[in-house]
């Protein structure tokens, strides 16, 4: 059997027409809008994290362990945003077998690497987690909304997974600036502060994902 | 169009200089990857005005996701991905299954030529084929059937078929010898109660 069959005639003009007066983004347009928008969540997140008081409301812990604690997450979260950013040579985002995962995963990961510092310093203070919440929810909406707002309409196969992981990630970004503010590492705090705020983007990356993400009718 | 280095080469580089601004490589694209995106949407809705309604709108979508166009990527996964995806979501706005509806159609069109040509129990023999392939197909899970058509009855390569469908190159490879091997079977069954 032949797999190509040639259309009708008519329909290259229709489409060739089509195209031609819906003008969309081009490659290095869409580059330049995704470099305003990481600028843009980097500096609101800077400025969110300096007006909560910065690194001097976890001074009361050994800073070491701070760089620790930040850096570890911090090479967490970079493996994340490649893997979720990435896509591995294809136009075509990761299999959903990867994406989903990163959304369950991320939470957890989260509260066992916080565990391993919990107990290991006298904490300064009690704190429930409200602000902490805050926070990460706060420094990665932006970054969300611009990953979601690029790339609405295009994805074909697993949008709400592939929101899901990006939810995820940019939780794990500003959970990198919340350790740096936060010396608290107790695990009731953990899971309130910052685990629960991880899990919240990865649902709410998942439910607008799969409206915003999903292909649109042309 | 075939599925050679060349031609994949060539549509890639279309659909890269579409990306970065060149409007007229769109009409290279389209070239390129009509016929192909027509004869799969044909064989699986047997309409040929959805068909070309679907071609359409895969286009477009294309069109309107250039920006996202990785570099030097292979598109064909890319546009049956999307092909699929509005396909599937065609059917079920309508909630009516239509999938592989033309192979009655593509025994209809293989009947017409064999009898041009044989005799009359040849032409029974190929319908009664035709038939239980058909059934067979039917029969299949959906992941083996989708990793089969686009293996075997679209040529895409497994690695191809894996991207638009969102799985291993592995699972595509299984699934598509055990649609294969049930389809062989079948047919083998058929043959001998002739």
């Amino acid at each position: 059997m032949s797999r190509s069959m040639n259309p009708p005639a008519d329909l290259r003009a229709r489409v060739l027409a089509a195209a031609a007066a819906k003008p969309s983004r081009t490659r290095s347009t869409g580059q330049r809008l995704a470099t305003i928008a990481l600028v843009a969540s980097m500096v609101l997140a800077l400025s969110v994290f300096e007006l909560s008081g910065g690194s001097a409301h976890a001074s009361d812990r050994d800073p070491a362990l701070t760089f620790e604690l930040a850096g570890g997450w911090t090479a967490f979260a970079a493996v994340l945003a490649w893997l979720t950013l990435g896509r591995g040579g294809s136009t075509l985002a990761r299999r959903p077998q990867l994406l989903a995962p990163i959304a369950f995963m991320t939470p957890l990961a989260c509260f066992a690497w916080m565990h391993v510092f919990a107990g290991t310093y006298v904490e300064p203070f009690e704190r429930v987690g409200y602000r902490c919440l805050a926070l990460t929810l706060a420094m990665a909406a932006l970054p969300l909304a611009s990953f979601l707002y690029l790339r609405r309409g295009v994805e074909p196969r697993h949008p709400s997974a592939l929101g899901a992981a990006a939810g995820a990630t940019c939780g794990a970004w500003a959970g990198v600036l919340v350790d740096i503010w936060c010396p608290l590492t107790n695990g009731p705090h953990a899971l309130f502060g910052h685990v629960l705020p991880l899990a919240i983007l990865a649902g709410v990356g998942a439910a607008a994902g799969r409206r915003l993400l999903a292909l649109r009718a042309r | 169009m075939g599925n050679s280095t060349e031609e994949r080469e060539a549509l890639s580089s279309a659909m890269d200089r579409y990306a970065d601004g060149d409007e007229a490589a769109f009409a290279v694209v389209y070239d390129l990857l009509a016929p192909r995106l027509y004869g799969f949407f044909v064989r699986q809705c047997g309409d040929a005005a959805r068909a070309e309604d679907l071609v359409q709108q895969t286009l477009l979508q294309m069109c309107a996701a250039r920006e996202t166009f990785a570099r030097g990527s292979d598109v064909l996964p890319w546009a049956f991905c999307i092909g699929r995806r509005l396909l599937v979501d065609g059917r079920r706005r309508t909630k009516k299954e239509v999938l592989f509806a033309t192979a009655e159609e593509d025994a209809a069109a293989l009947e017409t030529r064999v009898e041009r040509f044989a005799i009359p129990d040849d032409v029974a023999m190929t319908k009664e084929l035709a038939a239980r392939a058909e059934d067979e197909l039917e029969r299949m899970p959906e992941s083996q059937r989708e990793a089969y058509m686009l293996v075997r009855q679209e040529g895409l390569s497994v690695a191809q078929a894996a991207e638009v469908l969102g799985t291993t190159a592995t699972a595509i490879k299984l699934r598509a010898h055990r649609a294969y091997e049930a389809l062989r079977t079948a047919l083998a069954d058929a043959g001998g109660e002739q």
